[in-house]
């Protein structure tokens, strides 16, 4: 053990004399980490802004095999049937905590890169605000039912423009005002707008909705809800927790994730390979030395682990560097990740557990990339590396 | 030129190792250069297919809120327009909730406006007089090992009696060529099947597509913007290309994703080629100062120097794209419906690469042997 310390507290010292090949291994893993934390940060970001927008005190009613909400459509029979349901929430004055949930789409012009993208405009009901106390107004005014006005989410004002309070945009043929700001906990919510959903409703012409948000007495009242649905076969209509189907939705948005997952194993596999090249060029340039320490009589364990421990402490460094780059980058951008009309506008944050994962990652890679140059440089004839 | 190779394989050799492992970063560098790119160039193909005559009118406001149908009729009696008919559609799947395909629902007419989607002769007949007749893609159609005649139920939107399967009849898989490749996924229905069975709102059209005279499109599509100006449901028509860019640029800005990791990848890929060049270079001062005592002139060592980075660069290309051309119709499908095959154009792209790699790589080592005096090289400094 004692060996081992001393063995790699030298070659750590040795490193500034191979500078050059060092280097070239710490931006090797860099550039692996950097684009891997980029990508972690954008798809965790996207993963986090939907789940934080589910509790699993909540319910979400949809049609029998839609998979999202856009493909839903439940009628008055199937609101009158959900607010009598045991399990559910009461209101301050006993009525059932139920929210009726209607969007429709506009598109609105980015701010920055001037493209059109659907943002969602939700139509829910008075309890949705009495039960969602983390809904607070940051300007402007609440809207009123019975009016064309609605409240804005704020990441959704930072990105698109033309969204200020006094500006209208166009729904259906009908001007819609923005009397508010809001923000909800970084939730979905706030890439889009609010408004209510009898006034929304009256624009559609129509009497049904696309969902409904059911707040449950307890976690484990799901499944009387669950139940009372299921006796009602005819209806066709199905319960979700709401954490079941947001992940569900998170799922639908997984292209990025499968990305993240081919672009990384790639570029960990050429990070190994950069790692493998250094470290060996490393063993050769310290061929004498370590044929010395043999001679000395030290043990091969000291010369492995001296050799891993360069490599780690490298890809660390690496990872360091590449996590710092994307931090310097990104950190604090907002981005929109397009759906087909629903756009997720969130805030990058590259997080101590993307730092986390990008040093694992390159921790990993160093050690891999080790193996076979330590295995070499314990297995080196002492006789013909003194000779040099 | 020829006569430097020995040297040049001599030094590739000297350390096999090193080469062949700085050969493989290399090519894990090019092998995504090769799939994101490759993808990206196939966008731009698929893009460039466009029609220019073909136009796509939509609701102003958003796509989703629909037109009535009537308007199809209206636009046809509009001055240029050779040709209009509207689509629907739907997403569903089989069997498999996680694999949506898109279910697009035609009206006479299609088949002539598309010719991309190519039939075996008798098949468009024979799939007007079946109400529930479907006409898959053959990729689709491969996946599920579905045959003509098969009777196939798919999950999709709510119907009006309340049920989400939909029942097909298999009459016919159509095919396309290689750039139009992406639409194998989907599945042709019948418009009247969709706008009778499915619970929204009948009557209702999202799109008109329109065949315009040749050379008139943009003045033909002010046309039918200014017809239905003041109407409830004001238009805004595109052509095809126009309306594909803006699809392509709604999923996301790709183009910058990818231009961003490619370059991190291949920057940092140049970064350690370059680095095991100076260090091979380092390693043989003494060999090249041979060299040059021999009266070898600083071009020629330049040159060895360039062809020994060209090697490794080249190598690892080919590895790296072949690898790409290799992973492709496994790995795009899960990124994109469009591209599933990388254009050819992407070995040139790679070359460009290579070449440009290679140079940059030679720069610090023959720097250095034009600086070094053969006496210091012969001592080995």
């Amino acid at each position: 053990m004692k060996q081992a310390i001393a063995v790699t507290w030298i070659n750590l010292q040795s490193i500034p004399r191979r500078i050059g090949a060092t280097l070239v291994m710490v931006v090797g893993i860099a550039g692996v980490v950097g684009v891997l934390s980029a990508m972690l940060t954008l798809t965790q970001g996207l993963a986090g802004t939907l789940m934080n927008s589910s509790s699993p005190l909540r319910a979400v009613m949809l049609s029998e095999g839609a998979h999202f909400i856009g493909v839903s459509s439940l009628s008055p029979e199937h609101i009158q049937v959900t607010e009598t349901a045991p399990g559910v929430a009461r209101l301050a004055d006993e009525k059932p905590a139920v929210s009726r949930d209607v969007r429709v789409s506009v598109t609105l012009v980015g701010k920055e890169d001037g493209i059109r993208k659907g943002v969602v405009i939700r139509g829910l009901s008075p309890s949705f605000f009495e039960m969602r106390t983390d809904v607070q107004l940051t300007g402007g005014r609440m809207f009123r039912s019975g009016l064309n006005e609605a409240i804005i989410g704020e990441q959704a004002q930072r990105q698109f423009a033309g969204t200020d309070i006094g500006d209208t945009i166009d729904v259906t043929g009908h001007p819609l005002q923005i009397v508010g700001t809001f923000t909800s906990g970084g939730d979905w919510y706030e890439s889009g707008f609010m408004m209510d959903a009898q006034t929304l409703n009256a624009a559609r012409k129509t009497t049904s909705v696309h969902s409904l948000i059911i707040w449950l007495e307890s976690e484990a009242a799901f499944t009387e809800l669950n139940d009372h649905v299921m006796a009602h076969p005819t209806l066709k209509f199905q319960a979700l927790r709401e954490p079941d189907y947001y992940q569900r939705l998170d799922d639908a948005w997984s292209t990025m994730r499968r990305l993240l997952m081919i672009v990384g194993s790639i570029m960990a596999v050429g990070g190994l390979f950069c790692a493998f090249n250094v470290m060996y060029s490393a063993v050769s340039a310290r061929e004498v030395e370590i044929a010395t320490y043999k001679a000395l009589g030290f043990g091969a364990s000291g010369i492995l682990v001296s050799v891993v421990v360069e490599s780690v402490v490298v890809g660390g460094l690496g990872a360091l560097l590449g996590t710092g780059v994307t931090w310097l980058l990104f950190q604090g951008n907002t981005v929109t990740t397009g759906g087909w009309d629903a756009s997720v506008v969130h805030t990058m944050d590259v997080s101590l557990w993307v730092l986390v994962q990008g040093l694992v990652a390159a921790v990993g890679i160093a050690v891999l990339g080790a193996i076979i140059p330590a295995w070499r440089a314990v297995r080196l004839p002492v006789t013909e590396a003194l000779r040099h | 030129m020829v006569r430097y190779l020995p040297i040049v394989w001599s030094a590739l050799r000297r350390k096999p190792v090193r080469s062949v492992v700085t050969a493989l970063s290399i090519g894990a560098a090019f092998m995504l250069f090769g799939l994101l790119k490759g993808m990206t160039l196939g966008f731009d193909a698929w893009l460039a297919e466009m029609s220019e005559t073909r136009l796509y009118v939509q609701n102003r406001t958003l796509s989703s809120y629909g037109m009535p149908i009537t308007y199809v009729q209206q636009v046809k009696e509009i001055e240029g327009v050779e040709m209009a008919l509207t689509m629907n559609g739907m997403g569903g799947y089989y069997q498999d909730e996680k694999n949506t395909f898109g279910i697009p629902a035609v009206m006479e007419g299609f088949f002539q406006m598309f010719p991309e989607v190519q039939l075996p002769d008798g098949a468009e007949a024979e799939f007007w007089t079946l109400r529930t007749a479907a006409i898959p893609g053959r990729s689709l159609a491969e996946k599920y090992g579905w045959q003509v005649g098969d009777h196939i139920p798919v999950i999709g939107i709510p119907r009006v009696d309340g049920s989400t399967t939909w029942e097909f009849d298999i009459v016919a898989i159509f095919d396309t060529d290689d750039v139009s490749a992406g639409l194998q996924q989907q599945m042709i229905m019948q418009y009247e099947y969709l706008n009778q069975s499915a619970s929204n709102t009948p009557d209702t059209i999202y799109t008109v597509w329109v065949e315009a005279a040749p050379g008139r499109a943009n003045e033909i599509s002010q046309r039918i913007d200014d017809h239905f100006a003041s109407s409830t449901s004001p238009t805004s028509t595109q052509t095809e290309r126009e309306n594909a860019e803006n699809q392509l640029q709604r999923i996301g800005d790709i183009e910058f994703f990818v231009n961003a990791v490619v370059g991190a990848s291949l920057f940092t890929i140049l970064i350690v080629t370059a680095g095991t060049m100076v260090q091979s270079m380092v390693e043989r001062i003494p060999e090249f100062a041979v060299l040059k005592s021999f009266g070898f002139e600083i071009k020629a060592l330049a040159l060895i120097t360039l062809l020994e980075s060209f090697g490794l660069c080249l190598a690892g290309a080919i590895l790296g794209v072949s690898a790409a051309y290799a992973a492709a119709p496994w790995v795009l499908p899960l990124l994109n419906p469009i591209v599933t095959q990388l254009p050819l154009s992407l070995t040139w792209n790679a070359l460009g690469v290579v070449l440009l790699m290679s140079a940059i790589c030679a720069i610090w080592p023959t720097y250095r042997l034009a600086h070094n005096s053969v006496v210091d090289g012969l001592a080995g400094r």
